[in-house]
């Protein structure tokens, strides 16, 4: 319920601080990292408009279709791994065990410990000489495996560690979903006769849609803009298995010093934010249209 | 009373099966990272043939540890400073006033979802610009305009689940909006302000890109940073690295874990007595 | 009564504000960050200089800064573009001057050096052809420090074991082949299972195409970038050769491990050498002469000593007939937009004294001709060394050195790792190169 206002600027001046920093720190670096991303520089610092030039350079190479490639594998395997694992320990956490507490706690770990800490940990897990997975892999082959420099175990790698840190937010907020079902709803369905998996998808899944969505969208985009834990891993290697767009941009940027380049796939993962994001409010808004 | 039978027990069982399964999978790798961390240098075995505090003792001994520490401290309890009232001002703002334009506050929590490192490199050019280039506040600013979102959503739950008739009542008897505010919205929302504050400790101590690009000098370096840094020169020393990982975890896991009730009531607006 | 004192300490404290000497303070960045244990040594060197020079200089203060060693040069890049005026003197890699060149990030030197090197001083600098590789276009951006060369080096007890004479070096890469296999089949059969023969690097590194794929393909008379056309030229058949060999190493003759793809490049090359993991470590770097030293391969050679030796270890140049190995240095840098180049200019004159640059761990081997002279110079230990550095070669002048390097690490990877095939693999990765940064 919202009251009416006296004076009419008052909302307006309530919301001036927030909009000083947006404006200032997001939107409009955001308009010169558009900019940027049309011209290209010369090492000299001679500016040059090229318009979609840098756009149509990177659609060439393969090393790009490789970068847009690894980012697909790295959101998808996050999500198809997250969701269900998240629903899981989301069940958990809501039933009525006393223990509920104490393991949520537990469960939120991941999320909570730094990214770079994290894959210290995951790093440790898969060296050669000492880590119990990698020693363990290797004995199943019969073989030294080096996790690290095999491409497809390595995204394995990069992907299993994004999932181990994205799952408890996933199922924080699923489990907040599921505290609001009320509790007829379930006994009516037991009267019904439904089964718990029945129970399960015809009732706790499509009450727990929004925020699944939500949560999804927002480890998406996270998932996407993350260069620090995979550049940390492995640099984007070997070759160019585990180089994810992020990772691209922030070697472009950081490590090679082409800020025009940097800023073209800077603006690229903007819009493929904005695709998550759009097809996310769409979703929402036609669901809450339907209730 | 009856009896509980077998079906119950074998039930109870799974459960806790299943808890536990979840609860290996989470703590193996942190687990794991303990042990290494207190195993000495050049032992591989599967359990380490003797406990040593080695590492820990390497890193206490270098005064750049607590410099880190220190920086990531202030870097942390900076950006809270400024999130808490920005974000309540702009999260009541949300929630109690009707005014135009007001669904274009969707845009508060969608525009920070935006990729932070794709606007990094410009910010470094408007931060000198500014003459706050190499500074705390540089990098505080940018945590803070990238914790709003979730800070504004989770004040605006906090904030409708308050009894709006108390605010109506106080605004009534003369008092101005602000002391309202002050005196009497927030202390009724304290938990949700303290997860708050939480939430935006965890995210600002572990943040390593935006003081990686916003500062170059020692002095101000974080400890991600620092971890980052020792990744690359130190090689295979994972005993070490492991060291002042759980070092670094340990904050944010204290602070979660005392205000762990308020902090997930928080998220989602339910009102805790 | 209290407050009359606190009036006074006030007033005190005030005029000590305003009379106090001004102290102007100037940077030096290096990459020696106190954390590293391996790092040590040079923070301790860099600490010395800098009390010498505040000491010679009252009223100027020294401030470190740290970066790492492969953003040092970026960041300086990226804060001269941003406008920012906030460094004096820096720490480069002269692989990186063509592109610090067109940049503009660095300053002029020669003044500098017109001045104040004495024809006897320049003399003791220009004999190397490491001096002028941090000049661009006839300006001087940086002065070396010291030359880093590398070596072949050889567990000598090892080949003794395994029948071979422990003085003599392989001189072809086909010894060099049939050298390791022999090493590690007498170590295996020993019962040292996880022990390979040579010890090579090739991860997401520089380290890769400077110390290995370069001289290899420099043997196979081509080049990685042509100075003529200002191309990448990787792709050519000297290249697949280079690779090819590569890929031999550990797939054909099985010599050099697989873990040679990842991890660092002192892992690979000086501690598996050390910890007797190899027995043939090609690229060790001159930079790494205290390490062995320490663990007991060489004695009496760091700092050097007329009695210094290598018992234990082998060296050489790498077994070329035509090819070379990498030369380079850490050079020493002035910001451009530095406010107190003057000060930065007597800061790096406090540097390469030659009493303090004897000292300083990470130049490698002595620039200056006098310091070559000493019997402590003149050991065969050392003579070897001086050999690497007269045949030694830099890498090419190109600006976008960087990327070219990433580009040839990441394909050689994938042809190792992805076991793709090497002509395509090498040609795609020039012309994409060659697409972008073809020209400069």
């Amino acid at each position: 319920m919202r009251y009416r206002v006296g004076k009419v600027t008052l909302p307006y001046l309530y919301l001036l601080s927030a909009t000083i920093l947006l404006v200032g720190l997001l939107v409009l670096p955001f308009i010169s990292g558009i900019a940027m991303s049309l011209q290209s520089m010369k090492l000299s610092g001679e500016v040059k408009w090229v318009g979609l030039g840098n756009f149509l350079m990177l659609f060439r190479e393969s090393r790009f279709a490789t970068d847009v490639r690894n980012s697909l594998f790295y959101i998808l395997g996050n999500i198809l791994l997250s969701t269900p694992f998240a629903y899981g320990a989301a069940l958990l956490i809501s039933s009525k065990f006393k223990q509920a507490f104490v393991f949520r706690g537990i469960f939120l770990l991941p999320w909570i410990i730094a990214p770079v800490v994290s894959t210290v940990l995951f790093r440790t897990m898969v060296d050669p000489a000492m880590g119990p997975v990698a020693k363990m892999l290797s004995t199943m082959a019969g073989k030294q495996i080096i996790i690290l420099s095999n491409a497809n175990l390595a995204l394995i790698t990069v992907i299993v560690h994004s999932f181990w840190r994205s799952f408890p937010f996933i199922m924080l907020f699923l489990a907040a979903g599921m505290a609001s079902i009320p509790d007829e709803l379930y006994e009516s369905a037991v009267v019904d006769g439904a089964n718990g998996w029945k129970r399960f998808i015809h009732i706790t899944v499509p009450l727990t849609s929004n925020q699944l969505g939500l949560s999804l969208l927002m480890v998406t985009i996270w998932t996407l803009h993350d260069a620090e834990t995979i550049y940390a891993f492995t640099q984007g290697g070997p070759g160019y298995s585990t180089e994810t767009l992020a990772v691209r941009l922030f070697k472009m940027s950081f490590i090679n010093f082409d800020l025009n380049m940097g800023s073209t796939i800077g603006v690229i993962l903007i819009l493929i934010s904005l695709v998550f994001m759009f097809f996310y409010l769409k979703l929402s808004i036609g669901k809450d249209m339907e209730k | 009373m009856r009896r509980k039978g077998v079906a119950f027990y074998v039930k109870e069982s799974l459960v806790w099966a299943a808890f536990l399964l979840i609860a290996i999978f989470v703590l193996f790798p942190i687990l794991w990272g303990l042990r290494t961390s207190l195993t000495p240098r050049f032992d591989n075995g599967f359990i380490p043939a003797k406990l040593t505090l080695e590492h820990y003792s390497a890193i206490f001994s270098r005064p750049e540890v607590w410099r880190y520490f220190g920086n990531s401290l202030i870097i942390s309890f900076g950006t809270i400073l400024i999130v808490l009232p920005v974000s309540l001002l702009a999260a009541y703002a949300i929630a109690r006033f009707k005014f135009k334009g007001s669904q274009f506050s969707i845009v508060f929590l969608i525009l920070p979802l935006l990729p932070a490192i794709a606007l990094l490199v410009p910010l470094i050019a408007y931060m000198n610009f500014l003459h706050l280039y190499n500074t705390f506040i540089a990098v505080v600013l940018v945590n803070v305009v990238f914790s709003m979102p979730f800070a504004i959503w989770m004040l605006k739950n906090f904030i409708l689940a308050n009894p709006i008739g108390i605010e109506e009542a106080a605004l009534i008897d003369g008092c101005s909006r602000i002391r309202m505010l002050v005196q009497i919205a927030v202390p009724m929302m304290t938990p949700g302000i303290v997860s708050v504050a939480v939430y935006i400790f965890i995210g600002a101590w572990n943040n390593y890109m935006y003081s990686f690009a916003l500062s170059t000098s020692p002095l101000r370096r974080v400890l991600p940073q620092a971890i980052l840094g020792f990744l690359g020169a130190w090689g295979a020393n994972w005993g070490g690295l492991n060291a002042i990982g759980i070092l670094a975890m340990i904050p944010p896991v204290f602070f979660f874990l005392l205000f762990q009730k308020w902090f997930v009531a928080g998220l989602f607006g339910q009102q805790l007595k | 009564m209290l407050k009359k004192a606190i009036a006074v300490v006030f007033a005190a404290a005030m005029a000590a504000m305003v009379f106090a000497a001004p102290t102007t303070v100037i940077k030096v960045a290096n990459f020696y960050d106190p954390m590293v244990e391996s790092a040590k040594a040079s923070v301790d060197w860099f600490a010395d200089v800098i009390a010498q020079f505040e000491a010679a200089n009252p009223g100027v203060k020294v401030e470190t800064e740290v970066f790492q060693w492969d953003q040092i040069d970026v960041k300086s890049m990226s804060d001269f573009r941003a406008g920012i005026k906030d460094h004096d003197v820096l720490l480069s890699s002269p692989q990186l001057m063509a592109q610090h060149g067109l940049v503009g990030d660095f300053a002029d030197l020669s003044n500098y050096v017109k001045k104040d090197f004495s024809k006897a001083e320049l003399a003791e600098f220009s004999w190397a052809s490491i001096w002028d590789k941090g000049d661009v276009n006839g300006k001087k951006l940086g002065i070396p420090l010291g030359v880093h060369t590398r070596a072949l080096v050889w567990n000598k007890e090892m080949f003794a074991k395994a029948g071979l004479d422990p003085n003599r070096a392989p001189k072809t890469l086909a010894e060099l082949v049939t050298y390791a296999q022999k090493v590690q089949k007498s170590q295996r059969d020993a019962g040292n299972s996880d022990f390979y023969g040579l010890g090579m690097f090739f991860g997401p590194s520089r380290a890769t195409i400077e110390l290995y794929f370069a001289p290899l393909i420099w043997e196979y008379s081509g080049d990685i970038w042509d100075a003529k056309t200002k191309k990448a030229s990787f792709a050519s058949p000297a290249g697949v050769k280079a690779a090819q060999f590569c890929k031999d190493l550990i797939t054909k003759y099985q010599i050099t491990p697989e873990t040679a793809v990842t991890g660092t490049y002192d892992g690979a090359i000086l501690d598996a050498f050390v910890n007797e993991k190899i027995g043939i470590s090609w690229g060790l770097g001159s930079y790494w002469i205290s390490a062995v030293q320490d663990k007991g391969f060489a004695s009496g050679v760091f700092p050097p000593s007329p009695e210094g030796r290598a018992d234990k270890m082998g060296i050489s140049l790498l077994p070329f007939t035509k090819g070379a190995t990498f030369n380079n240095s850490w050079d020493v840098s002035i910001y451009s937009k530095s406010e107190h180049k003057d000060l930065a200019w007597k800061f790096i004159q406090t540097m390469i004294k030659a009493e303090n640059i004897i000292g300083y761990p990470d130049a490698g081997l002595p620039l200056r001709a006098s310091l070559w002279t000493t019997p402590a110079m003149k050991t065969p230990f050392y003579n070897s060394w001086k050999q690497a550095v007269s045949t030694g070669r830099p890498m090419p002048p190109t600006a976008h050195y960087g990327e070219l390097a990433d580009t040839v690490a990441a394909a050689l990877q994938q042809i190792l790792v992805q076991d793709s095939d090497i002509a395509d693999t090498l040609k795609k990765a020039q012309d994409t190169y060659n697409a972008q940064y073809g020209g400069e």
